[in-house]
């Protein structure tokens, strides 16, 4: 599984130089010479991140930054431009860019750059992994055993939930039990951890 | 005793005493008729002097009945005969129910009433009801109307006059008073409602009106009126009441001196300019403030031109600067990261020949564009001496369009070249001209940065035998048709930015070529800036 980097820049010399750079440390490189292509192709699902010309013609480097977090692609960004100025570098950090490198750079500083944006990438592909493991433990989650849960990690015990819910006791306990065996849990402060990760919290008092 | 009876004598002495009585009685008829005369005389006289003071006269009894009437009366009201007076002058069934006549008789004395007659245009008299008994005894009153017409006009004038007084006074927006021997004698209500004494506390014989005034203004007052007092005319003043409340209000004052109930007084006249005191000092303070940034700017200004007059192109190097460091840029991150990358490949166990022999001569090519670059903006920076030689305006454009070429890109720009190829070289500084071209280019663009639609067209063309015109055509906002004559001065800009310097030298460059520049605002949209250029005379001699 090796990580791709895709690369965005008009000026063609510097589009494959960069190619040569980054392949050279052990990437898989796509190089785009305008934002609107880029959008148009299938971005890879495993661990990637771009290295994007803030100045391009058409759609330019902010503007694409915003597309794709309006599309929910969540790709680590690091810029790269020929008229880096402080104001511009801190807009695009604030905006959640790894890196913002102004031309000409070290190999080194994009090296790590790329790295960094790799492992920010991975990190993320896991934790939307992970979520989308736990909802699909939760589907399996009956409407009574879900409010039964709620309850538990609000901390509360089985002979109160039974009192807020006018059930007995015993059926509580059941409900409960089935919970724990679905979320692949053995404690409740395991179950809490889960939940915190897709935000199912307690109920409001 | 009979007269059958008596005696001759007696007789005698009888028509004696009855011859005396007969002459005693002729002298009393004439008497009688002298006195009918007179009394007719008289009646005549009082006509006469009733009639000219349009006074009417006439007599009633205690029955309302009509005893005499004047002529003049009678020649308006018709013949009193058999009629009551109610029914004589007024036309009524009935006494007036405030009658005179029955107040006159019961009281005995006279009275001084006033009335309008309506028959005779309402006009006002006054009448004195006289009450008087005759020999009989029987009571009578005697009404002499007199004419009031003319002192009931004085009346009303008077009333009138008073009226404007009181509403020009009363209702004044400034405070008008009159100070008698140091005392309050009138004070308007704008003085109540500004100083905060009642009416009553300033005429009061205890008020000191002194202390109305701020006491830094009681001496300048006090003369002022002593001045008035001589005489002498008095300047109105800027001073500072004092209210009742203690609050200072910066007041102008203007007095006069008048007669007043016999007596000398001033009339004083005071307006409250708290606010204009404030909008002056505002102003003054305004002015201060703007004198201050005025100087500051005109320093800064004398600065700029100081360092203009050193280095006349410090604004077309400062944009160019911009745009050539980010066209350096791109080759030298190629060079580098081809650098880079090679040795990495270089380093790795099977390096690739192939692709290092591709690395190196793209890493020579990318070297060259830098050193490209970098000679054309040297050219361009360079101050020089005029330097004629035969051009081909085209190409001139031609070769500065890459250094505007990310400008272009960045600002969204549509450049459009409509360069006529048929057109002669012309005579001029290569630099110079590019310099020229870059400025207008800069200026165009400048104009559409607000603009959506931006478009800019470069066209060249012959236009007579001796001169190629050259046109830059943008889709800006305009120039204002009142400054297209300005816009080639020094400083003169419409930027926050810019220095205005850029037309100025423009036009001093294409002056130098024997040029012309002008600019014109579209029919639609923006500006085109033209200049021309003089072709060049000897063909032979082709550019290099």
């Amino acid at each position: 599984m090796i990580p791709t980097v895709y690369i965005i820049d008009d000026d063609a010399s510097v589009l494959i130089s960069l190619k040569r750079l980054i392949e050279s440390a052990g990437f898989h490189v796509e190089t785009f010479s305008a934002a609107d292509e880029f959008l148009k192709c299938k971005h890879s699902k495993d661990p990637s991140c771009l290295v994007l010309d803030v100045r391009l013609p058409g759609i330019d480097g902010f503007t694409l930054q915003n597309e794709l977090s309006k599309r929910n692609i969540s790709l680590p960004i690091i810029f790269i431009t020929g008229h880096g100025d402080i104001p511009m570098g801190v807009k695009a950090m604030k905006k959640g860019a790894v890196d913002f490198l102004p031309k000409p750079f070290e190999d080194k500083d994009l090296l790590f750059a790329i790295e960094q944006a790799i492992h920010k990438s991975r990190q993320k592909l896991k934790q939307e992994k992970e979520i989308s493991h736990i909802k699909s433990l939760l589907s399996a989650i009956s409407p009574r055993e879900y409010e039964v849960m709620r309850w538990v990690i609000a901390g509360l015990l089985n002979k109160q939930i039974a009192r807020k819910m006018g059930i007995t006791e015993k059926t509580i306990k059941v409900h409960r039990g089935r919970v724990m065996k679905k979320l692949q849990v053995g404690s409740v402060a395991e179950l809490v951890r889960l939940l915190e990760k897709v935000g199912i919290s307690p109920p409001e008092s | 005793m009979r007269y059958e009876k008596m005696t001759k004598e007696q007789l005698i002495n009888e028509l004696g005493k009855l011859q005396r009585h007969i002459t005693k009685l002729e002298i009393l008829k004439d008497k009688y008729k002298q006195s009918l005369k007179e009394i007719e005389s008289l009646e005549q006289k009082m006509e006469f002097i009733l009639g000219v003071t349009n006074t009417r006269m006439d007599i009633i009894d205690s029955e309302f009945n009509i005893h005499y009437v004047d002529r003049e009366s009678q020649k308006i009201y018709g013949d009193p005969k058999g009629k009551r007076c109610y029914e004589y002058s007024l036309g009524r069934n009935e006494p007036c129910l405030d009658c005179q006549i029955v107040k006159a008789m019961s009281t005995k004395s006279h009275i001084v009433s006033e009335r309008i007659l309506p028959m005779e245009n309402n006009r006002p008299v006054q009448v004195i009801t006289v009450p008087f008994q005759n020999d009989k005894g029987e009571w009578f009153v005697a009404e002499i109307k007199v004419d009031i017409t003319e002192r009931k006009k004085a009346e009303k004038a008077l009333r009138d006059s008073e009226t404007k007084f009181r509403i020009l006074s009363e209702k004044s927006p400034n405070m008008i008073f009159i100070n008698k021997q140091g005392k309050v004698v009138y004070a308007n209500k704008r003085c109540e409602e500004i100083m905060g004494y009642q009416k009553e506390e300033f005429y009061s014989p205890d008020f000191d009106f002194r202390c109305l005034i701020a006491p830094e203004y009681r001496e300048i007052i006090k003369k002022n009126f002593n001045k008035h007092m001589k005489g002498e005319e008095v300047s109105p003043i800027e001073y500072t009441n004092i209210t009742k409340e203690g609050k200072r209000i910066e007041s102008m004052l203007a007095t006069k001196l008048i007669a007043y109930e016999g007596d000398k007084a001033i009339l004083g006249i005071v307006t409250d300019i708290t606010k204009l005191k404030e909008a002056e000092r505002i102003l003054k303070r305004d002015k201060e403030t703007f004198e201050r940034l005025v100087n500051e700017k005109t320093q800064e200004l004398l600065k700029i031109q100081k360092q203009l007059s050193d280095a006349k192109r410090l604004s077309d190097i400062g944009l160019l600067a911009a745009s050539i460091a980010h066209e350096l840029n791109q080759p030298l991150t190629a060079i580098m990261s081809n650098a880079q990358a090679m040795q990495r490949i270089m380093a790795s166990r099977n390096p690739d020949m192939a692709e290092i022999h591709e690395i190196v001569s793209d890493i020579i090519k990318e070297d060259r564009r830098a050193s490209d670059i970098i000679r054309e903006s040297r050219t361009l920076l360079k101050r020089s001496e005029l330097n004629l030689e035969q051009l081909n305006i085209n190409d001139v454009i031609k070769e500065i369009i890459p250094l505007i070429h990310s400008e272009v890109i960045i600002k969204k720009v549509l450049l459009k070249l409509d360069l006529d190829e048929g057109i002669p070289p012309v005579r001029g500084d290569r630099i110079q001209l590019q310099q020229v071209i870059l400025n207008l280019i800069a200026n165009g663009m400048e104009a559409m940065n607000n603009v959506k639609s931006k478009n800019l067209i470069i066209r060249t063309e012959q236009t007579t035998n001796l001169t190629v015109r050259v046109s830059v055509e943008d889709s800006g906002t305009g120039v204002d048709e009142n400054h297209i004559a300005d816009i080639f001065e020094p400083f003169y800009t419409t930027t926050k930015d810019g220095m205005g310097m850029g037309l100025a030298i423009v036009h001093s460059i294409i002056d130098t070529h024997g040029g012309k520049l002008w600019a014109k605002n579209n029919p639609d949209h923006g500006t085109t800036f033209f200049f021309t250029v003089p072709v060049a005379m000897d063909r032979s001699d082709q550019r290099k």
